[in-house]
């Protein structure tokens, strides 16, 4: 577990007194593009998803802080049914617009290719996710219809390699 | 056992794996006279899993589904990070064979923070479950200043009702939860160490 720091935006891991704010994302309609809407416990099952994921796997998620407020969360998790290592984010209300994701992206796919030396991580977007998917191509990612998504998603599969990497 | 591992259950490899030691050596590690308590690892989930998806899972909620015993298993791990405590991979001192889990939790529902314990049956009966449970018990009081503890028993576990009272706890019947009894541990005025 450690911390990333991006201008204004400082990528730590979680804390329990997060779960109130993930839980109106992960139940409320923006969820629709996370699998859900989730009820109390589904979002639950995803924050410690989220929380568990670095301990087991080297690789996992970050609360997005902005000049002190919990901003959205972000990182890499692979839950059941996801097929490979996912990198994921979600934003809570008012935060839209400034380019937060993109940036926390960045940093934390550049410091997870440093680290765990794996070659790829793909994003899980639904096709009307039209913000995601800008933040995909804005970070580099490439459609992969050849991968797939998790049972009973219909998602698009975007794929994430090192910068510099063939894509 | 590798040919059941699902893609969310895949070994960490190379420098992940390196990341993970990391992270795993920074969890507190606790010697027992004859074991190590340590953080758990991905490959600790075959053995919690069979655990708690065979019959000896009967009294601890199951026996679960596979992904009923993910769910556990993420949550206690989990409870490091959100909680300063969570489950211990208890392991034969020597072989470094795994023996059982103990763990501090606080499990969606419950109303107090538990101790737990579930050995595999080649482990059982030799005391390994009250020297390892004997520390996380006193790692509540003194490195975690608990102000309560409790064990969540159901009243056909006799193994762990005996286990439990030895330890000290004693039947609340006033917080008895969900069906399963409550076994009290007293805070101790004086920290035991």
């Amino acid at each position: 577990m450690h911390t990333l720091t991006t201008q204004n935006l400082t990528l730590r891991p979680y804390q329990r007194s997060d779960f109130d704010a993930y839980a109106a994302l992960m139940t409320g309609p923006r969820a629709q593009h996370m699998g859900g809407p989730h009820d109390s416990d589904g979002a639950w099952r995803n924050f410690v998803n989220d929380a568990a994921s670095f301990t087991l796997n080297g690789f996992g998620c970050f609360i997005i802080v902005e000049d002190a407020t919990p901003a959205g969360f972000a990182g890499m998790i692979q839950p059941p049914d996801f097929p490979e290592p996912e990198i994921g984010w979600g934003l809570y209300d008012g935060f839209e617009g400034r380019g937060i994701i993109t940036r926390a992206a960045r940093a934390i796919l550049d410091d997870a290719f440093a680290t765990t030396g794996r070659d790829s991580f793909v994003s899980y977007i639904t096709p009307d996710n039209a913000a995601s998917i800008k933040v995909a191509e804005r970070l580099g990612a490439v459609r992969d219809d050849a991968a797939t998504p998790p049972a009973g998603w219909n998602s698009l599969v975007y794929r994430h390699t090192p910068k510099g990497a063939a894509a | 056992m590798s040919d059941t591992r699902l893609p969310w259950e895949t070994l960490p490899q190379g420098q992940a794996a390196v990341a993970v030691e990391r992270i795993g050596q920074a969890l507190p590690r606790i010697a027992t006279d004859r074991t190590v308590m340590r953080g758990p690892y991905m490959e600790d989930f075959d053995i919690f899993a069979d655990l708690f998806t065979s019959d000896r899972g009967r009294y601890v909620g199951g026996p679960l589904t596979r992904e009923g015993a993910w769910d556990d298993f993420i949550q206690l791990t989990a409870s490091w990070i959100l909680r300063g405590a969570g489950l211990w991979t208890v392991e034969d001192m020597n072989d470094k064979s795994v023996l059982g889990f103990v763990l501090l939790g606080h499990e969606t529902g419950d109303p107090e923070p538990e101790l737990g314990f579930l050995f595999t049956e080649e482990a059982e009966g030799k005391g390994y479950a009250f020297e390892a449970a004997e520390k996380a018990r006193n790692n509540a009081w003194n490195a975690l200043s608990f102000d309560t503890l409790v064990s969540y028993i159901d009243p056909q576990n006799d193994r762990a009702i005996a286990l439990a009272t030895r330890l000290g706890a004693v039947r609340d019947e006033s917080a008895d939860h969900d069906g399963t009894h409550t076994y009290r541990y007293p805070r101790p005025e004086v920290p035991e160490v």
